[in-house]
């Protein structure tokens, strides 16, 4: 939808606060496909990347110059004249980012970035688009993904989308508290009489009594509660071992949110 | 229309590319054309020879011979089945290899890239009709009859476009029902046979049964071929010929329009549907 292949129902794409569609949308948002399959296998990379220059209209000094420069900033100048079915799935990836980069737009789509891509090879990806488009360039990047942990990883801002519906969109760490209702803080607490309870905090945690000491896991009503929880546990007689801010990983939170809309699998994007 | 001539440039050089790299088939398919005519050389010589006694063969060919006047036929064929098959199978074929997604999303236009993407096929047919004649008249002896040699080119090249646009409307509709439905037009496979049986191209009308011969008439391709033979054997101006040009011009008009609405109606409720890039 994002990229006008799908008309939307109802509602627009905006971008920068305008509402565009059409050829102008291509130029503002480069598309960058997870699917190794996008391209002509029996061409080389050059002569890939020379037949969508074309499409985007480019004379043909611009074409030539312009696919050596994205070539090279993908890493591919010296297997430029290789073919695309003799490229690694890395190497593949790193050509549909130069494909996404022809309009040189200020945003690029990412889909499923690295589902083809073993461990190496995706950290040098993620290491790519994290310097190099987004620090370096200072290229809006939006990821599609299922990876959660990468999301976790790259992502500034992650929305999710469960059943055509957004069901949060918030910085990783903000999210991450939300899978426990608001800020949450453990705490292990050694002697007196525990964590006391309150009326701006709910435990939601708590192990058994150990050498130790007790661990709980406290919600808080906000932060400003955090130094009233302590001042009780001291007030208790007990002694502070540990605290820290408490979060649950991205795809725990994923789930929760999937939970809420009753269903038992990840939903298609 | 400048976007649409850099769109198939970028095809022909994408597709000159592609069969290129496959060297052998490439070169196979000549060799392929050659056993072809040689192929109809021999068939012709045999029907001639079946049909010389009675004198009816010579009627039903104009005297032409039976294998200059095939030979004409299978040379407009070749546009009618790529104009027919061209655009649906290119669609097909970027959906099935997935590149069609990463073409739709440049800032080319959906028709300029449906149309453009057969640019190979188009320039492929005319160098197998190109071959096709001159195996004919240089290896197998056709007699070519020219009113002046400029004005039959510009004959048999307007008739050659004239042809690709009546069937290029079917044919876009074809592909149209590809966007959409996700499988080939069913009608194609009975325009091309009905075509090639009772267009003139394979079986002179004049042979066929009373009513049957009367089909010939509304068959598109009957006026490309005798346009052809007329311009290329029987010696007949622009101005002789100006009848069947004009008939084909008709079904132009009517044609291409109509599978040009089809597909955008087709792409509209696909892209509506959010199914344009399956398959």
């Amino acid at each position: 939808m994002i990229c006008g292949l799908i008309v939307p129902d109802a509602g627009r794409v905006e971008v920068f606060g305008e509402a565009v569609a059409g050829p102008r949308l291509s130029r503002l948002v480069g598309l960058v496909h997870g699917d190794e399959r996008s391209f002509y296998w029996r061409l080389t990379a050059r002569e890939n990347l020379d037949f969508f220059t074309r499409l985007y209209g480019f004379d043909s000094v611009r074409r030539r110059a312009l696919v050596d420069r994205l070539l090279d900033k993908v890493g591919l100048s010296d297997d430029a004249d290789r073919r695309f079915g003799d490229f690694s799935s890395g190497m593949r990836q790193r050509l549909a980012i130069a494909r996404g980069l022809l309009a040189d737009p200020p945003i690029l789509l990412m889909d499923e970035p690295t589902r083809s891509l073993d461990p190496v090879s995706a950290a040098s990806l993620r290491a790519f688009v994290a310097d190099e488009l987004h620090r370096r360039d200072g290229k809006a990047v939006l990821i599609a993904t299922h990876n959660l942990r990468e999301a976790e990883m790259l992502c500034d801002r992650v929305v999710v989308l469960a059943a055509g519906r957004v069901r949060a969109d918030d910085t990783p760490a903000a999210l991450r508290r939300l899978g426990l209702g608001g800020v949450a803080y453990r705490l292990r607490v050694a002697g007196g009489r525990g964590v006391p309870d309150g009326p701006r905090w709910q435990v939601l945690e708590r192990t058994p009594d150990g050498p130790d000491g007790v661990e709980v896991v406290v919600r808080l009503e906000d932060e400003t509660a955090l130094d009233a929880l302590l001042a009780a546990v001291h007030g208790a007689a007990g002694r502070v071992i540990f605290c820290g801010p408490e979060e649950r990983a991205l795809d725990e939170v994923f789930r929760a949110l999937v939970r809420e809309d009753g269903r038992t699998e990840a939903p298609d994007r | 229309m400048s976007g649409l001539l850099r769109c198939a440039w970028a095809f022909l050089v994408r597709d000159f590319r592609i069969e290129a790299s496959y060297r052998l088939s490439f070169v196979l398919q000549f060799f392929g054309l050659f056993v072809s005519t040689l192929l109809w050389f021999f068939f012709a010589g045999f029907v001639d020879g079946v049909g010389a006694g009675s004198g009816r063969l010579a009627e039903q060919t104009g005297n032409l011979g039976f294998f200059p006047w095939v030979l004409a036929g299978i040379t407009v064929s070749r546009f009618l089945d790529v104009s027919l098959s061209t655009f649906a199978a290119q669609i097909r074929n970027e959906q099935s290899i997935g590149t069609l997604e990463a073409m739709l999303v440049t800032p080319a236009r959906l028709g300029h890239l449906m149309l453009a993407s057969s640019t190979w096929s188009f320039v492929f047919a005319g160098m197998q009709a190109t071959l096709y004649l001159l195996f004919g008249v240089f290896v197998f002896g056709v007699q070519i009859r020219l009113a002046s040699p400029f004005s039959s080119m510009i004959a048999v090249l307007l008739t050659i476009v004239l042809t690709i646009a009546a069937f290029s409307g079917i044919g876009i509709l074809s592909a149209a029902f590809v966007l959409y439905f996700k499988r080939g037009n069913p009608i194609n496979f009975v325009i091309s046979s009905f075509s090639l049986l009772f267009g003139d191209v394979l079986v002179p009308a004049q042979s066929l049964p009373g009513p049957l011969a009367w089909l010939t008439k509304v068959i598109p391709i009957s006026y490309a071929t005798n346009a052809v033979r007329g311009a290329l054997l029987r010696g007949e101006t622009l101005a002789d010929l100006l009848p069947n040009l004009a008939a084909l011009a008709g079904f132009a008009a009517v044609l291409l329009p109509l599978g040009l609405l089809g597909a955008r109606l087709a792409v509209r409720r696909a892209k509506q549907e959010g199914t344009l890039v399956q398959y």
